[in-house]
């Protein structure tokens, strides 16, 4: 057992991979990661065939859609969790991502790539631009603020959408990467993750510099954090560019995965479920982001697994799974996360904390 | 000039209707420092409960009303036992997603026991239209505004005049402060949220006689106090319902000269504006934050 | 020697039951970190006890078991009891507390600073349900006449000695037996300092109300009280009647920055000091 944790140079405690322990668990990682697809793929883990209830509906388009949950959800969780700039927008980033995507990628046929990079500049700009009220209120209001401007985005999104595309919606083609289409579910995990992984670790890396420390700072008392120097305007503006970029990106990949959408897709409930997996996870904890954006799109997959195995003869429960699988779905989120709010309000994140303390610390208890 | 008026005047009716639900959620506000997000939920709740009541059992309204909103009080305290008290000193940002969780419960339990099809309320209140120099206006309308402004006037003179509001107010400010100056905190959130479900409610009942009473009500109550809470304040209670009036005409306003669709993004420009230039809403107060 | 004897020795009064005894109380936060090790005190009726101590020495805990808000801050009395009157008080809510007599002035005022001045005072009457609310009120005018000039005025704005001022007149507006002062000195000028003291020594001349003084500035708590501790790291390392805490040379030196300077060290004199430095363990 460690009693600490004690470096004696500068260069250790930038390394990366803090020990063999966790090197070896990332090598573990890596490979579970490389081995994914294709359980979910053929169904069948080391030789061994799985039921569809025994996966727990986990398929690879859930598995991509998770993954850009993921992005958008660590994108939101830097702002809200380790700047403490509550921000309802997040959906409208989503749809900023279409609007881009729907010019540069399909009206003007500029290639993937390309526009993939343009959107996460366009929405570092609109970023900006959305956290204006951020330098001049806070909290709640702050909240209110970002809320208004997901209408104002979705409804530009609207506007854009009925002028150059009609009513029934904008349809994206099938993208290419230097000519490789990315034609399968398989093919997007393989240009999905290594881009999650890319602006995870960034993300990780950008919150050990000066920057990210000054993040810290604004969110737990911003007048002492300007008192020390720090400019409030440059750093919040900074920060939602920052996250901006990430979401929007992620909205592109969102539709691009979606083969179309309209503005009805970008609703408040997706907004608020972003802010939702993120508290669940564990707010200011990149895991916890990861976790709660796992969570969030592999549930559904998960209940209509389960009903499965649920007769709709049992009573209550199974007429619950059968006819309201979508409410099921919904009461299911929604009772989660009072749960983890009134017991565990740091969130899944916390839980894994406290397993990782049990092992660390036992056999003391604290 | 007629089309302007004729606007204006059926977006007061539903403003009225938006400003009770404000106010509703404003004294839950000021006397907990929760901002409920469930509170458009409660609202529907108030009017498939009246569908319910009226429709599906058949009772009197003499009964019904009083029913409904027992059963919209007993909400309220349900609401205070499971996520405001435990929750009490927790950051902003979990409160109001406890309560954004539980609206997800009950839409879904909305869901699963009222089913997903709309209803429509008979009218229970007059309804004819009446005509004054070229404009139209029902008497269910005026009805509604009466009704909201009777219950402004109480509720304003209840909390400021009252022990019962005075204590709420101070617990408001200061929840530990207010503990240590012998206030039963606990009771007075009760209250609270009793009375503030109560006004959703009554604002669900009398929007279940101009719309379809459907799940999506909840969105439509919390969409519209919204505005209506920050543009008067949060803070004030009579900024609560002129908020509430302004919201329902620019409603009406963006609708008619805009078109479908720009309602709510002009009504949340609007919230942004008044954001950026008094954050604390048209008729708030400034908060008092010494370094 | 027992403080109970001490107190009933020196006190003029010879009162049977104490009005508040502490014994042997345990404070823990979060199950986790020992704030209170085991102290014990009491206040007399009518009596005045000044708790000394720097910071984290676990007075404000102490207090805040008192008034019942530990709860608020994750904390329990673990061991030992808390008795007013003979009744323990440990598990009581706050307002019951407030109700049974026992009025707090917090810690950095804690006034509610959108209401005005009446309305501060007027929320001070709750616990004992509104009674006689109007003549307390007056009372506390005569007392502090600045606050009868701005009873409307909002209170967050006032200052500090004022809010002071309120928030000892809106504890009065409960009528409590025992008045429980949390650092009333901190961020108040000197003057109004005594003012505000002088007044509490008037309302304990007339009404009789008991008071528990916690101060970091022990010169004015000690001049106040008739009884003294002095608590160090959750215990209390000393107690005895103010006047002869005064003459005491380590709460001198320590407490009230009365010190001698030596012309030089000897090793017997440092040694000694060391010894008497360690009085806690």
């Amino acid at each position: 057992m460690a009693s600490g944790n004690f470096k004696t140079s500068y260069r250790a405690e930038h390394k990366l991979v803090q020990s063999n322990v966790v090197r070896f668990w990332l090598v573990v990682l890596a490979a579970f990661l490389v081995y994914l697809p294709h359980v979910l793929q053929n169904r069948e883990l080391f030789g061994v065939s799985l039921s569809y209830t025994q996966m727990l509906g986990m398929s690879l388009v859930q598995i991509n859609f998770a993954l850009i949950a993921i992005l958008g959800a660590v994108s939101l969780n830097l702002l809200t969790g380790y700047t403490g700039l509550i921000s309802l927008g997040h959906a409208g980033f989503f749809a900023v991502g279409g609007i881009v995507g729907a010019y540069f990628g399909v009206q003007l046929g500029w290639p993937f790539p390309v526009v993939l990079l343009l959107s996460g500049v366009v929405g570092a700009i609109v970023g900006v631009i959305v956290g204006l009220p951020s330098l001049r209120v806070r909290g709640l209001y702050l909240l209110l603020a970002t809320l208004a401007l997901h209408f104002i985005m979705v409804y530009v999104f609207l506007r854009y959408q009925v002028a150059n595309f009609g009513v029934v919606g904008v349809r994206y083609p099938q993208p290419s990467l230097f000519g490789w289409p990315i034609s399968s579910p398989f093919r997007w995990y393989w240009v999905l993750l290594p881009l999650v992984v890319l602006f995870v670790l960034a993300t990780k890396n950008l919150l050990r510099t000066r920057e990210g420390r000054a993040f810290v700072a604004i969110r737990d008392h911003d007048i002492a954090a300007s008192a020390t120097g720090i400019n409030l305007a440059a750093q919040k503006l900074k920060v939602f560019a920052v996250s901006s970029f990430m979401a929007t990106m992620a909205g592109t990949l969102w539709v691009w995965n979606l083969s179309a959408a309209t503005n009805e897709i970008f609703t408040l409930t997706l907004a608020i479920e972003f802010i939702a997996i993120i508290i669940i996870g564990g707010l200011g904890s990149i895991l916890g982001a990861i976790l709660g954006a796992l969570l969030w799109q592999l549930l559904p997959g998960a209940i209509s697994a389960l009903s499965d195995t649920v007769s709709p003869t049992t009573p209550v429960v199974g007429e619950l799974f059968n006819q309201y699988p979508a409410q099921l779905n919904q009461l299911l989120l929604g009772v989660i996360i009072v749960l983890v709010l009134v017991f565990k309000p740091e969130g899944l994140n916390g839980f894994w904390i406290s397993i990782r303390n049990f092992f660390t610390r036992w056999p003391y208890t604290t | 000039m007629t089309t302007f008026l004729q606007l204006v005047i059926s977006g007061l009716a539903t403003g009225s209707i938006y400003g009770l639900i404000a106010l509703g959620f404003v004294l839950i506000y000021k006397a907990t420092d929760v901002f409920n997000f469930a509170h458009g939920d409660v609202m529907a709740l108030g009017a498939f409960f009246a569908f319910t009541a009226v429709v599906s059992m058949g009772l009197p309204l003499w009964v019904a009303l009083p029913a409904v909103l027992l059963a919209a009080a007993l909400i309220g305290v349900l609401i205070q036992g499971i996520i405001v008290r435990p929750m009490l000193g927790q950051p902003l940002l979990s409160i109001v997603m406890a309560t954004l969780g539980l609206s997800l419960i009950i839409r879904a339990l909305e869901g699963i026991v009222f089913g997903s099809i709309p209803r429509t309320m008979p009218t229970l209140f007059p309804n004819r239209t009446l005509v004054f120099a070229g404009l139209r206006v029902s008497t269910l309308d005026l009805f509604i505004m009466a009704v909201s402004l009777v219950a402004l006037g109480l509720f304003a003179l209840f909390f400021v005049r009252s022990n019962l509001g005075l204590e709420m107010r101070a617990t408001a400010e200061d929840y530990e402060a207010a503990s240590l100056t012998g206030i039963n905190g606990n009771k007075i959130f009760t209250v609270a949220l009793a009375l503030g479900s109560v006004l959703a409610a009554t604002g669900g009942m009398l929007l279940g006689q101009v719309t379809l009473v459907n799940i999506h009500m909840g969105d439509l109550g919390l969409l519209a106090a919204l505005p209506a809470i920050v543009i008067g304040g949060m803070t004030s209670i009579p900024g609560a319902v002129i908020g509430g009036l302004l919201v329902g005409v620019l409603d009406k306003l963006a609708l008619g000269y805009i078109g479908g669709g720009s309602q709510n993004a002009v009504v949340y420009a609007a919230l942004l504006v008044v954001l950026m230039i008094r954050p604390y809403g048209l008729f708030g107060e400034r908060d008092i934050i010494r370094v | 020697m027992t403080t109970a004897a001490a107190q009933t020795a020196s006190a003029a009064e010879g009162a049977a039951t104490p009005l508040l005894e502490v014994q042997n109380v345990e404070i823990v936060y979060n199950e986790i970190s020992l704030a209170v090790r085991g102290i014990s005190l009491t206040v007399p009726r009518g009596g005045a006890v000044a708790l000394l101590g720097a910071n984290g020495a676990g007075k404000t805990t102490t207090i805040r078991a008192l008034s019942g808000l530990l709860d608020l801050h994750d904390g329990r009395v673990r061991e030992g009891s808390i008795l007013l009157d003979g009744e323990s008080i440990v598990d009581a809510s706050p307002s019951k507390i407030v109700a049974k007599g026992v009025a707090q002035v917090p810690e950095g005022r804690k006034i509610f600073g959108h209401l005005t001045v009446e309305e501060n005072l007027r929320a001070g009457a709750a616990a004992i349900g509104y009674r006689d609310w109007k003549e307390s009120l007056a009372q506390v005018y005569d007392l502090f006449p600045v606050l009868a000039d701005r009873r409307q005025a909002t209170a967050g704005w006032m200052s500090g000695g004022e809010q002071q001022m309120v928030a000892v007149g809106r504890a009065l507006m409960a009528k409590p037996r025992l008045l429980l002062l949390d650092e009333v000195s901190l961020g108040l000028a000197p003057q109004v300092l005594e003012m505000i003291i002088d007044r509490l020594a008037a309302v304990r001349e007339q009404e009789g109300t008991a008071m528990l003084m916690v101060e970091q500035n022990a010169r004015i708590a000690l001049e106040f009280a008739d009884y003294g501790y002095i608590m160090e790291n959750g215990r209390i390392v000393l107690d005895g009647p103010c006047d002869r805490l005064r003459e005491n040379e380590d709460v001198q030196e320590f407490y009230l920055g009365i010190t001698e300077a030596h012309e030089k060290k000897s090793y017997a004199a440092v040694k000694h000091y060391k010894r008497r430095k360690r009085w806690a363990a």
